[in-house]
């Protein structure tokens, strides 16, 4: 295991170096590498340095992440025509930042890797100067700033009970409400982090879709090792899901009604117990979905993209016969069901808008024929005739007063109450 | 140890109440400056010597001092990035205000 983490810290350096020698950067392959890398090597635990050192574990279900990582990496390497040599190397040590959050096992790792991955988003975003760009990486830097110290409380009262920062089994209650709120500011799911709309909705297409697509994963995969597989917090976070999914309604711009469907879906990540699959088929389409939106804004797309997009969106909303139709059965709940149906429907509503072009097929836009996967449940197909009869009569013109920093930090508090108070 | 909890509180609701974006980054940075002081605290115990070898054998835990320069690092990493982009912000915008910020960079 530690033989295989030093290829894996050799290989993460090798194509950065590459880049300044040769411009055009090798990243098309490097996300390729390290998914392989992963897959290579074994499961388990290692612990570097003694009792004090910091504690990996790696198991199948960070393998699952790591690939979907690479995959929506790879989708925007292929996408993105010019590279500077700053984007690059954001671009780059950006993955590795994320597929370490999957192996680690160290509660102050964590907090270290979270707020390397804000800076690394902050720094991507503000390559536009734009005004809302910039407001929205300010929002998104002081949410996960107060996010990040109620964090450092919670580990501080896990390391006075345990004497070391790795998760333990159990955690008590102080420190489980600061830890989760923490990190649910630093995620972005209704209320405590609706910071995620503007955010991910302001940026340049190939930035949301990593931002939608790869850097949840990097705060999804902490959340679910810390509270483990049966938590209290299921029915908050599914109906954090809910009222996530009903923001899609609030803006007519499609980005923002994706940026939502994001906030929906990590929401009901939170509350499955498995979320590896789940992940993958919002990682993929998802990301896919945010690449193509400039087609959207014009309102014109090419008649392959057009199916691919169809099977993005069902697979969203777990229609059969797709990867996000085995990913929610594991969770029998009507909650999730209905959250991921109505940011779907948002998102139908704006391709039923566009006219379709005949056009060529590219390369790059092969991945959401993954999501096609023989599963058929029969909930799903209920769900086909109730999200066409959604889409026919939606009102999308309402603002919400929801997207300010005060709104996200109040929120925080107040949960931060209820779940001393609660649970 | 107390204190530490109120200084990130009182952090939080800075954030909360002021409007003035300077003044929210402020408020940031003495929420942070709150758990850097907490990890100092919780590693002192009544008594206890600093963590520097003199052959003596009763010390404060030097692992969560040792750890927090880190989050002290990242901090200010933060706060930089942040001024920085308040600064670009305010010149292309001439507002402090975050109420007007958010109503000029609406859709």
């Amino acid at each position: 295991m530690k033989a295989h983490l030093i290829i894996l810290f050799l290989l993460s350096l090798t194509p950065i170096s590459m880049f300044r020698i040769l411009r055009k950067p090798l990243t098309i392959l490097y996300p390729m590498i390290v998914s392989a890398a992963f897959f290579v090597g074994k499961t388990g635990d290692v612990q570097i340095v003694g009792k004090f050192g910091v504690h990996l574990k790696m198991g199948n279900d960070s393998r699952i992440f790591v690939l979907a990582v690479s995959i929506s990496f790879l989708m925007v390497a292929l996408r993105k025509r010019d590279w500077s040599a700053r984007e690059a190397i954001l671009f780059l040590t950006s993955i590795l930042t994320i597929s370490a959050t999957f192996i680690s096992y160290d509660l102050f790792n964590i907090y270290v890797l979270m707020e390397v991955l804000s800076v690394q988003a902050g720094l991507m975003a503000i390559r536009k100067k734009d005004e809302k760009v910039l407001w929205s990486t300010l929002k998104y830097l002081i949410v996960g700033s107060i996010g990040a110290s109620l964090y450092l409380v919670g580990t501080i009262i896990v390391y006075q009970k345990t004497g070391s920062f790795s998760i333990p089994k159990e955690l008590d209650k102080f420190s489980m409400a600061f830890i989760t709120t923490g990190m649910l500011m630093r995620a972005g799911v209704f209320g405590l982090g609706t910071w995620l709309l503007s955010f991910h909705s302001s940026v340049d297409d190939e930035l949301s879709a990593l931002f939608s697509g790869a850097f949840i994963g990097g705060i999804v995969f902490p959340i679910h090792r810390v509270l483990g597989n049966s938590h209290q917090l299921v029915y908050v976070f599914q109906t954090l899901s809910i009222f996530g999914s009903l923001v899609v309604f609030s803006s007519k711009n499609y980005k923002k009604i994706l940026a939502s469907s994001t906030m929906a879906h990590l929401s009901a990540m939170l509350s499955i117990p498995d979320p590896s699959l789940y992940f993958l088929n919002h990682a993929v389409a998802k990301t896919f979905l945010f690449l193509k939106s400039g087609d959207f804004k014009k309102g014109v797309i090419s008649k392959p993209d057009i199916i691919l997009s169809l099977i993005s969106i069902a697979s969203l909303a777990g229609f059969p016969f797709t990867l996000g139709a085995l990913a929610e059965n594991q969770s029998h709940s009507i909650l999730l069901m209905l959250s991921s149906l109505i940011s779907s429907a948002g998102i139908f509503s704006v391709l039923s808008r566009v006219k379709p072009l005949s056009g060529g097929f590219k390369i790059s836009s092969i991945f959401p024929i993954i999501l096609v996967f023989p599963f058929f449940s029969f909930k799903s197909l209920l769900s086909l005739f109730s999200i066409l009869g959604m889409t026919l009569k939606i009102k999308r013109d309402r603002k919400l007063f929801l997207e300010k920093v005060e709104w996200n930090v109040a929120f925080g508090l107040i949960f931060l109450a209820g779940v001393i108070l609660f649970c | 140890m107390n204190a530490a909890l109120a200084m990130i509180m009182i952090g939080a609701l800075g954030v909360v109440f002021n409007k003035n974006v300077f003044v929210k980054i402020l408020s940031v940075e003495v929420s942070n400056i709150g758990s850097v002081l907490l990890f100092v605290a919780t590693s002192y115990t009544s008594g206890s010597k600093p963590p520097i070898f003199d052959g003596k054998l009763e010390y404060a835990d030097p692992i969560p001092q040792a750890v927090i320069i880190t989050a002290i690092v990242i901090g200010f990493s933060i706060l930089s990035l942040s001024v920085s982009i308040i600064s670009d912000l305010v010149e292309k915008l001439n507002r402090e205000n975050s109420d007007d910020i958010e109503r000029m960079t609406r859709d």
